[in-house]
């Protein structure tokens, strides 16, 4: 009996082993994780100063040249660079969106280079006040790049954290500012450089651009409820009753309208109608759908009569999307025989019983306005010929597509089979130039457009 | 080993997606047919064009190859290197910068494009974000980062906006990997078909919880169930 305390002492002593390798073990998976993280921060940190530098050089660059070819490659390179600056800018962990000043000069620099790059492609001539913004851009990439620096500084000297990310036990490092603040106080700064003021997709022309179909009179909003009821109503048994009026202040100031069957506690059915001109924006009936019993063909027609029904007219279907026992039919506006892509409407089938379960005019009263189409310029013959010959062309017409900077162009759609994939080409009925291509590819709920 | 044998099949599985992808993307060629004195039309125009802009060609862009135009090219081919007969042929095309139309021989029809898993992506942030809101809610969610692609400030691709970093809670806690509702699935769609309640709102908040202040600077748009929406 002598030494009885021995197996419980090698029990704890082992418990006590057991605890600290496992606690040493987590440590050091906690340590390894936050240097992997700090790793790929600073990966995109020092990609991102490698991609901002090259874009002030090559903006340099694109202002000495005078060769066009030259040009051109050294504007897509400005182009290539600006994007992947603006994902490795987006991957730094910044609390808040408070870098949106300097995302955006990335974009944008990098959008209108491209620009400039697709005009020389095309032999247009590039104006000298074109060339001119490349020096205000030169500029501030310039800026952009001397803080990244200074910021690396700090940052090898240990002046500055690498992350937010830090484990418990470097108490030391508490009171340095991490690198990513230094960022949000360099967006800051950028503020107060001048936008850019040009055609492309990210110009503050079309971030800022104004509904062109908004005609007409203020509304009031029991005009709104007034007139959505009677755009649920319209062709349908059921009554509905107003339950709830609300504001939206998007791009196109509106009334949100609930509406609820008058004997029944379901389905809510939401309408959004503009307070200028009373225009119906959108219409969500919030109900479940069963499974389908209706064909998305009959579907198009149902969807041709509600819109008949409330008194827009000169809309034509053009293809059908069909998911979740929905199918959801797309309309283009028609001007003497000509389709103007812009202008679209979207009605939503429930194929259960055939009841249409929702309506998108947004884009429409965004686009929509009274057009002078020019003639054609160039022979469907002509146009043709630009079409690549080994395309089948399966059918045609005349139709207003937008471009990038929302200018509208008249072109002939030629849709076609290559070898068993379907390609739409637009070639311009003025210039004879092929505007796009777009590869048509089947998904599981429909034909999509890249 | 079976790990190894894994590895190697994911890597030959995403080179053939990654092929089909890159077959897909290529675009057609436009056709260069061989141009002369008296030719016109619209590819007499695009030669003209390119010869103005390079500074060979001094006259109009109309279309018809006359003498200015044959002049203009056979200038181009001698600097270039190339035989100066005045006839716009394979190898002017070419070095106009035109490739002349490829045989489909050497197109093959491309499958490697079949579902897009977007829909799954946007639906599970929607259900992480938004579970308990009306449906109408969880379209404005779906729409707000739709929205964000689109924007020049925020990154250009979804995964791009939905992984950005403390951009989504649901995506830094977690909570968006388990799989949407059906209600979710259905909003996500709705807003990629082009259905945005929060019209062009940027971001949204829950006004229960405690967000930066800088956030109620933002223009609100409106509010739907329990989540503010601003630009």
């Amino acid at each position: 009996m002598r030494r009885w305390w021995i197996i419980p002492a090698l029990a704890g002593i082992l418990v006590v082993g057991a605890v600290a390798y496992w606690g040493y073990g987590v440590t050091r998976d906690n340590r390894q994780l936050v240097t992997y993280l700090n790793n790929r921060n600073q990966r995109s940190f020092y990609e991102l100063m490698g991609n901002v530098e090259h874009m002030e050089v090559m903006l340099s660059k694109g202002i000495v040249s005078g060769s066009p070819t030259q040009r051109m490659m050294i504007f897509s390179d400005i182009w290539r660079e600006a994007y992947a600056a603006q994902e490795n800018l987006t991957s730094i962990p910044i609390a808040g969106p408070s870098l949106t000043r300097t995302s955006a000069f990335l974009s944008q620099t990098g959008d209108y280079a491209w620009s400039l790059a697709k005009k020389y492609a095309r032999g247009i001539a590039v104006k000298p006040e074109e060339l001119d913004k490349l020096n205000e851009l030169h500029t501030e990439a310039g800026y952009l790049a001397a803080e990244l620096q200074k910021i690396e500084k700090n940052a090898s000297d240990g002046r500055l954290l690498w992350s937010e990310i830090k484990s418990r036990g470097d108490k030391t490092l508490k009171d340095r500012t991490p690198v990513p603040d230094s960022l949000t106080e360099i967006n800051r700064n950028m503020e107060e450089f001048p936008t850019l003021i040009y055609d492309g997709p990210f110009s503050d022309h079309i971030l800022q651009r104004k509904p062109l179909g908004l005609t007409g009179k203020q509304i009031t909003r029991a005009q709104a409820s007034d007139l959505a009821r009677r755009f649920v109503e319209a062709g349908v048994n059921t009554k509905y009753r107003v339950t709830d009026t609300e504001t939206v202040n998007g791009l196109i100031p509106a009334f949100r309208i609930h509406l609820l069957p008058v004997n029944n506690p379901a389905p809510r059915v939401i309408v959004d109608v503009s307070k200028k001109g009373g225009h119906i924006l959108m219409m969500v009936n919030t109900r479940s759908v069963g499974n389908d019993r209706i064909s998305p063909e009959k579907a198009v027609t149902i969807a041709g009569k509600f819109l008949a029904g409330r008194r827009i007219m000169n809309m034509k279907p053009t293809y059908t999307i069909e998911q979740q026992n929905t199918a959801v039919v797309i309309f283009e506006y028609e001007q003497d025989g000509v389709l103007i892509y812009p202008d679209l409407m979207k009605v939503k089938v429930a194929l259960d019983t055939g009841e249409v379960v929702g309506f998108e005019g947004t884009g429409f009263v965004m686009n929509h306005h009274p057009r002078n189409l020019p003639k054609p310029k160039v022979s469907r013959k002509e146009a043709l010929e630009a079409v690549n010959p080994e395309l089948k062309v399966m059918s045609e017409k005349l139709a207003v597509i937008p471009l990038e900077n929302l200018e509208e162009v008249l072109v002939y759609e030629f849709r076609g089979d290559l070898k068993g994939d379907t390609f739409i080409v637009y070639i311009n009925a003025v210039t004879g130039e092929e505007e796009q291509v777009l590869k048509v590819i089947d998904t599981n709920s429909g034909p999509v457009t890249m | 080993m079976r790990g190894k044998r894994c590895i190697v099949f994911v890597i030959l599985a995403s080179f053939i997606l990654l092929s089909g992808i890159f077959l897909y993307s290529q675009s057609l060629p436009a056709q260069t047919p061989t141009l002369y004195w008296g030719s016109s039309g619209p590819s007499v125009s695009k030669v003209q064009s390119k010869l103005k802009s390079w500074g060979y060609y001094t006259g109009a862009v109309d279309g018809v190859f006359g003498a200015g135009t044959a002049s203009a090219v056979k200038k181009f081919q001698s600097k270039n290197g190339l035989p100066v007969d005045g006839v716009v042929g394979k190898s002017t095309w070419a070095a106009l910068g035109y490739n002349p139309a490829q045989p489909a021989a050497a197109y093959t029809p491309s499958r490697g494009v079949t579902a897009r898993d977007d829909v799954m992506l946007l639906a599970r942030v929607v259900h992480g974000e938004a579970a308990a809101e009306p449906y109408l809610g969880k379209v404005a969610v779906a729409a707000v980062i739709l929205n964000r692609v689109n924007s020049e400030k925020f990154p250009n691709s979804m995964a791009g906006v939905i992984y950005q970093p403390h951009a989504f809670e649901s995506i830094t806690n977690g909570i968006a990997n388990n799989a949407p509702s059906q209600e979710s699935v259905k909003a996500a769609q709705d807003a990629m078909n082009g259905w945005d309640p929060a019209q062009g709102a940027l971001f949204f908040w829950n006004p229960a919880k405690p967000v930066s202040k800088w956030i109620w600077s933002r223009p609100i748009i409106t509010e739907i169930g329990g989540h503010v929406f601003a630009r």
